[in-house]
């Protein structure tokens, strides 16, 4: 069976410039790139060159504000433990209600301890206003932490007005971008942005590599302690020939991102239109005005959204779901949740997220195989059974 | 301790998603329950249809994610040629069991199932209380 992968927003395939890349790395390159000996200089100067590219990729000023992680979850927890901690461990949180949970549960954390958060909601269509994170800002706020694109409905946030009201406030503002790198323009300097976190596995590199950047004069703690490695902020031997395949993937996104950002929404338009078009009762979930190109998230009134994926499954198209029942969780999705839809708009709830790889092909094969699919679970529904599909 | 995969389906439970048992509605049931789970949405509906004091059919209709598909699906094989003292008896354990069981944070839907279960048993009764 041909399968067809549809969730580039869990993780994307890694490209084979960037396998290329890392290969050496595996073998014979295998040098701790802090020792002195050739081999930590061969291994040296590819980190450096990833950093490059990192650093590129966002508009950062300096290569050495650019500090590799683990991924993503690590960059949210050190951006905000790493304030929180050079604020002698109080002070108060600006953040909102549909983040991830890599910020959601620091934050919580954070709050046992003693800080203070506020969680600012978005609008139905999953958008904050920039007017509401002002609002929210106190005299004892340490940092604003707003992500740039979210990862359900793929809303991108007003980073830039919320960093003006950051600047204009003199309070750090850090942004989640680890779903809209590569897919929207990210230029750190001009969305006026202290830290940012990003990971590789989202932009057609591998798991386990991410960075975080930060801004030159940005008061942070360490998170991680140990060797002193990057720039003694994170401690731990690199994760070398990880590291050089996110920077291939970074210069990858620079270089290829636009267009391929404009050749996926129009994908991603098509799938959508077509779908709201031969299947009826399904609602947009998200900002059609400000989206990632490749996300959307449909729900599908009196069907169930994980036996569909599951039926989708089956049939070679793999899809995620946020809503009730399907991440581990017996909560429905927080995102959808906070955006005050309706429990069977949230029950029915599918993201469909494209990216490198999907091709037209692929939307036809969905749009052949879904109607059937939505049909079937909805003749199984104690409600709308008249409903034709 | 649970299992190492305690987040997967098992190749059980897929299948009765693909094609769940027993769909549909009928009309002159001799029992029918209902139940829901108000935090994920779930809604099942359990039609039962007894002769000479043992199930000789069972339907459901259900709005709900694949747990409860499943468990709701094996259940209508479990009960037929039953008695209703032989359906009260069977548990939630039992219902996970009969689809090789389920991750824990799913769970609840055998628990569904059976209250859905036990729910239709108390209309039967209701029916046939003088």
């Amino acid at each position: 069976m041909k399968t067809i992968y549809m969730d580039h927003n869990a993780t994307t395939p890694m490209r084979p410039e960037v396998v290329s890349a890392m290969q050496p790395y595996l073998g014979e390159k295998f040098g701790n790139p802090n020792s002195i000996h050739r081999y930590g200089r061969e291994t040296r100067i590819a980190i450096e060159n990833a950093r490059d590219n990192a650093a590129a990729l966002i508009g950062a000023a300096e290569g050495d504000e650019i500090f590799f992680t683990s991924g993503g979850t690590e960059s949210d927890n050190w951006a905000l433990r790493g304030v929180i901690s050079a604020a002698r461990g109080r002070g108060h949180i600006v953040t909102t209600a549909i983040e991830h949970e890599a910020v959601l549960a620091t934050c919580q954390t954070l709050e046992a301890e003693g800080v203070e958060v506020t969680y600012v909601k978005p609008n139905r269509q999953g958008r904050v206003s920039a007017e509401d994170v002002a609002t929210a800002i106190r005299p004892d706020t340490k940092i604003v932490s707003v992500m740039w694109g979210n990862n359900e409905v793929g809303t991108v946030q007003p980073v830039h007005e919320i960093g003006a009201i950051c600047r204009e406030h003199g309070i750090l503002f850090h942004t989640d971008a680890v779903q809209a790198l590569g897919k929207v323009e990210v230029d750190v300097e001009r969305a006026g942005v202290s830290l940012l976190s990003a990971t590789g596995h989202k932009i057609n590199g591998p798991k386990g590599t991410g960075f975080l950047y930060v801004k030159k004069g940005t008061e942070l703690d360490p998170f991680i302690t140990g060797g002193g490695q990057e720039q003694k902020l994170r401690s731990g031997t690199e994760n070398v020939a990880g590291i050089v395949a996110m920077g291939e993937a970074c210069r990858l996104a620079k270089t290829e991102g636009p267009q391929s950002a404009k050749n996926i929404a129009a994908m991603r338009d098509r799938l959508e239109n077509e779908i709201c078009e031969h299947v009826p009762d399904v609602l947009v979930n998200g900002d059609t005005a400000h989206r990632l190109p490749g996300t959307s998230n449909l729900g599908f009134i009196g069907a169930e959204g994980e036996t569909l994926l599951i039926r989708l499954d089956l049939e070679g198209i793999a899809v995620s779901t946020g809503a009730a029942c399907s991440s581990g969780s017996p909560e429905p999705s927080h995102v959808l949740l906070a955006m005050d839809l309706p429990q069977e708009t949230v029950q029915g709830s599918l993201r469909f997220s494209l990216g490198y790889g999907n091709s037209d092909a692929d939307i036809d094969r969905l749009l052949e195989v879904l109607p059937e699919a939505v049909g079937k679970v909805r003749e199984m529904a104690p409600r709308l059974k008249s409903t034709k599909t | 301790m649970a299992p190492r995969d305690d987040y997967h389906y098992n190749e059980t439970v897929l299948a009765h998603i693909a094609d769940p048992h027993n769909i549909g509605v009928i009309e002159d049931a001799d029992a029918e329950g209902s139940g829901t789970n108000p935090v994920c949405g779930d809604e099942v509906t359990l039609y039962l249809k007894f002769e000479d004091e043992t199930v000789t059919d069972a339907r459901i209709r259900i709005l709900g994610c694949g747990a409860i598909t499943a468990a709701m699906s094996s259940l209508t094989d479990m009960v037929r040629g039953k008695t209703a003292d032989e359906l009260s008896e069977i548990t939630a354990e039992e219902i996970a069991q009969s689809i090789g069981g389920l991750p824990t944070h799913k769970r609840h839907c055998a628990t569904l199932a059976r209250r859905v279960l036990q729910n239709a048993l108390k209309s039967r009764n209701l029916k046939n209380s003088p």
